[in-house]
């Protein structure tokens, strides 16, 4: 039950805070503003890191330049929708159901995917 | 009232009660409606009843296997933990205690204590530890550092552990996973707030 209360409280917290992003994104491209937070990673060592280009991805998805979006970070096309199931099957009404899928998807070999996936496509993006 | 349980690693039923008899052993894993955890078959007194009677010989080559997986595992992997002579060790207590075999590999997560080791939960159910990969995926993706990069190498250990057995270290390597999620998410969030106040103060400055 509690458990139950928390999960709904972060997805509310969570999608509140994507809504007002939405809007914010929506209106601005964050290549056009100083105001939208930069990496760290670029900032200091002027290589982009796996998550570079999400605020630009985010600005072209909401104005339907699904190509441009993309374009601007792959990984992030794959992840999102990663991230959005695995969240879906660990909250606690999916405990008893599919059971297998969670697990594959949390267990050792989605690790040494992601792992693989995240450190190859920060080199490659900066080497192509 | 209607059962699941797990045979071969899947989850299988709902199944009536009475049916299971002939398809559960002892330590298979069942789960029904109203029950907090998957338990095994023998502490639930509807089921109890329906086991065979002498059922040592089964529980005995269970255990054989889940200790050969064990040694398996800490001789992929020794370097990541010491003492492992204790552990193997351990196995053994379990399979004195009745029920173990396959205990560390099936899908719902649900785990034995090691009776030596554990301290706190000795003979208890443990459940599998969250891995924190969605989370440290996450952080990887948005906080623009390298932490998370430990965050998910300590969670494909968790996985390996459990299914070695290893429930105590297995735990530990949970507890590291979510450490560095967060580290990394606070070093994100910190830097982002500070570079959005310096870019104000930037944009102030050019107002004067």
């Amino acid at each position: 039950m509690i458990k139950k209360v928390v999960f709904i409280l972060i997805a509310i917290v969570i999608i509140a805070l994507v809504v007002i992003m939405a809007i914010i994104y929506h209106d601005t491209n964050p290549l056009d503003s100083r105001f939208f937070p930069q990496c760290m990673f670029y900032k200091l060592t002027g290589w982009q890191c796996p998550g570079c280009g999400g605020q630009r991805a985010f600005h072209y998805l909401l104005n339907g330049d699904i190509a441009e979006s993309f374009r601007m970070n792959p990984l992030l096309w794959i992840g999102i929708p990663y991230i959005l199931l695995a969240s879906v099957l660990q909250s606690p009404w999916m405990e008893k159901r599919c059971v297998r899928l969670r697990e594959w998807l949390t267990g050792y070999h989605a690790c040494i995917i992601w792992l693989f996936a995240i450190v190859a496509f920060w080199i490659l993006r900066n080497v192509f | 009232m209607d059962y699941y349980y797990i045979e071969n690693n899947s989850q299988k039923g709902p199944v009536p009660a009475q049916e299971l008899a002939g398809i559960i052993k002892p330590d298979t894993r069942v789960w029904c409606p109203g029950m907090s955890d998957w338990t095994v078959a023998s502490e639930v007194a509807e089921l109890a009843v329906l086991l065979p009677s002498n059922q040592m010989s089964g529980n005995q080559s269970g255990f054989v296997s889940a200790s050969d997986e064990a040694t398996k595992v800490v001789g992929a992997s020794s370097d990541s933990f010491s003492g492992n002579s204790n552990y193997s060790g351990n196995s053994v207590n379990n399979s004195n205690s009745g029920y173990n075999g396959n205990s560390n590999n099936y899908g719902a997560g649900v785990g034995y204590v090691n009776g030596g080791n554990s301290g706190n939960n000795a003979g208890g159910y443990m459940n599998k530890p969250q891995s924190y990969l969605v989370f440290s995926i996450v952080t990887a993706l948005i906080c623009c550092n390298a932490l998370s990069i430990p965050a998910i190498v300590y969670a494909a250990k968790v996985d390996l552990l459990w299914k070695g057995g290893f429930y105590d270290e297995a735990k530990k390597a949970a507890d590291s996973a979510k450490m560095w999620s967060w580290i990394s998410f606070g070093v994100g969030l910190i830097w982002g707030i500070l570079i959005i106040f310096a870019s104000v103060a930037e944009e102030l400055s050019e107002l004067k």
